[in-house]
């Protein structure tokens, strides 16, 4: 029974009249304990999905179909106070550690005491405050800096604030949007390193959002790579790295300098992502795939399964993985 | 860098007290200071004239006291009553600063609340609040507070409370504004994310964030109710019974002191009422400035 069970998830923003769809029948499902990876290029719908698995999606978003089942209990449909008692307790999330995800006139442990004190209403004060202490003990910020400001920490210090926030009262899933993404890399390695540690010592299971695939490689069990709104491949790290069926996968794939490769050359996708507005028809990718057919213009392609675990959405393989 | 007073390096030093901070950089703003030493002139003048003088001064014995000249021992003179000029302008600042505050105080609770509101919730609220607020703004405040005046009983809480009633709306467009932008930071989505109350998030998240905005408009604000108070008691609408900066104008004019040049009653009140109006609007634009790090010179 996976925690988290995704099933053909649509969400649609309303802009100026337009209707733009940013996830369009979505599935994927987690494991208990196991990392999935969700990658795609910017406005492929990865936060979107994030932000709808929190019930948290803006004013104007709207999930339009599908269903979300967390913990066998469904999701959608749930109302604000049922999604309360949800987040925070049972999920938690991690953002981008840029300047904005700590309130900056806030001292870091008032910020961190909040998730305690949000969802243990009865604790007193002062127990609330040493388990922040501990808390930020765990992620590895030293006791002098706790009562300190954000603007006084560093990115890298932000973020392991932010990842003491999402864990306090420890949820079962963790959501990680792009948490290392405006880090360098050595601080990177250090984040990675730590929520390494922390799933082996909390038994997380964690849904990591990422463009990066390098980063993908080193933490996550499971890989779904997103283009345009739809999941065109899902997979082991593994298969996704050494096999990648859809085209897609492996324009990415090549697209990541490799220096034991060759001298560091990269090769680019051609072409930008399509609009969501007007998404082309058929497979979203033709326009920019190197094997496109007549058929990929035309018809949405169904998933050929190839193992019980790999699955693409790919006009080149029958329904049983088969290469046509 | 593990000493925590030396920690980061391009942090204010008094970090850990942000008020202080505040106060030093606005005494280092020759606008503040300026502003900073009237208001404490006008402080201690109006505590003194508030604990020494009764409101209103005693009348004067004989005729041979009313309207005298600036003396050795009357040193601003008397009024058309005999009253003590200098007695009156003390106890008068006393009510200008009161009526300044308290206005205010009401005027900034409404508009924070309606502005936080608004911009937090957005939707059908947002609309409905802006469609009040729009109303109070596109009302004429000097008739709606004179016709208001008139009508509630005459007495120094009904001067506060209209004051303050009639000029929440434009700190609640502004506060609302600010609100909108704070709104679309990470730190209220991970507020959200944690699963806070709508209202927990606008009280320990959003009001910070709009504290300074609040609290430079706030001076800016207690400026214009002086000013209203002494217009509402030159026309007669005041507190009867006592003395203000606004009263004493009054009384210059329907005692003739005007034509016939008198000068040291007229003067003085017109002065105190410019300056201490000038002393607030000093502060609140250097704080403006202080708050505001796009509007540093440095």
């Amino acid at each position: 029974m996976p925690l988290l069970d995704i099933r053909n998830l649509s969400v649609e923003y309303r802009r100026a009249g337009r209707v733009i769809k940013a996830a369009d029948e979505v599935s994927f499902d987690i494991e208990a304990g196991t990392v999935m990876g969700l990658v795609g290029e910017s406005g492929s719908g990865k936060s979107t999905l994030a932000l709808a698995t929190m019930g948290l999606l803006p004013r104007n978003g709207a999930v339009t179909g599908g269903s979300i089942r967390f913990d066998s209990t469904e999701m959608t449909g749930l109302d604000e106070a049922g999604w309360r008692s949800v987040r925070g307790r049972r999920m938690g999330m991690v953002f981008q550690g840029a300047m904005n995800s700590l309130n900056p006139v806030r001292r870091v442990i008032d910020q961190v005491v909040e998730p305690i004190r949000t969802h243990e209403p009865g604790i007193a004060k002062p127990d609330a405050m040493e388990r922040a202490r501990e808390l930020l003990l765990m992620v590895g910020i030293p006791p002098d800096r706790h009562r300190a400001f954000p603007f006084e920490y560093s990115g890298g210090m932000r973020q392991r604030a932010g990842i003491a926030m999402a864990l306090s009262v420890r949820p079962a899933l963790l959501i990680a949007d792009e948490p290392v993404t405006a880090l360098d890399v050595i601080v990177q390695a250090r984040i990675l390193r730590l929520l390494e540690e922390l799933r082996e010592a909390l038994n997380l299971t964690i849904l990591f959002i990422t463009h990066d695939l390098g980063v993908v490689a080193r933490l996550c069990d499971r890989v779904v790579v997103l283009y345009a709104a739809r999941a065109v491949e899902e997979g082991t790290v593994e298969e996704i790295y050494d096999q990648p069926k859809h085209p897609y996968t492996r324009a990415l794939l090549e697209s990541v300098p490799n220096f034991a490769r060759g001298r560091g050359k990269s090769h680019g996708i051609p072409g930008t992502p399509p609009s969501l507005v007007m998404p082309p028809a058929g497979c979203r990718f033709h326009p920019r795939c190197p094997a496109s057919m007549e058929i990929c213009s035309t018809e949405t392609p169904v998933r050929s399964r190839f193992t019980t675990t790999q699955a693409a959405a790919c006009h080149l393989y029958g329904e049983e993985g088969r290469r046509r | 860098m593990t000493d925590p007073g030396s920690a980061s390096p391009g942090a204010p030093a008094s970090s850990n007290r942000p008020a202080l901070a505040v106060l030093g950089k606005l005494w280092r703003n020759v606008r503040g200071k300026i502003g900073m030493i009237l208001l404490a002139v006008f402080l201690v003048y109006g505590t003194a004239g508030f604990l020494a003088y009764e409101n209103p001064p005693a009348a004067g014995e004989g005729v041979e006291d009313r309207f005298r000249a600036p003396s050795v021992e009357q040193l601003l003179g008397t009024d058309n009553l005999g009253r003590s000029v200098w007695e009156q302008l003390a106890v008068g600042a006393g009510i200008s600063l009161a009526v300044g505050v308290a206005a205010t105080a009401i005027a900034v609770l409404i508009g924070s609340v309606v502005g936080i509101t608004s911009g937090y919730l957005g939707g059908r609220f947002d609309q409905f609040a802006m469609g009040i607020t729009d109303m109070f703004i596109t009302i004429p405040a000097l008739p709606l507070i004179i016709v208001l005046a008139a009508v509630l009983s005459r007495g120094l809480p009904t001067i506060i409370v209209v004051i303050g009633v009639t000029s929440w709306a434009v700190p609640a467009r502004l506060i609302r504004a600010e609100v909108l932008s704070q709104r679309e930071r990470t730190f209220i989505l991970r507020a959200k994310a944690i699963g806070m109350r709508p209202l927990h998030i606008m009280w320990t998240h959003v009001l910070p964030n709009v504290a300074g905005i609040v609290l430079a408009n706030a001076i800016l604000l207690t400026a214009a109710a002086i000013l209203t108070e002494a217009v509402l008691a030159f026309l007669g609408l005041g507190d009867p019974s006592l003395i203000s900066w606004g009263k004493m104008l009054q009384n210059a004019f329907s005692s003739g002191a005007t034509s016939l040049g008198y000068w040291w009653v007229l003067i003085p009140p017109g002065l105190m009422i410019t300056l201490m109006v000038l002393s607030f609007t000093l502060i609140g634009n250097a704080l403006t400035d202080v708050i505001d790090p796009r509007r540093q010179e440095d």
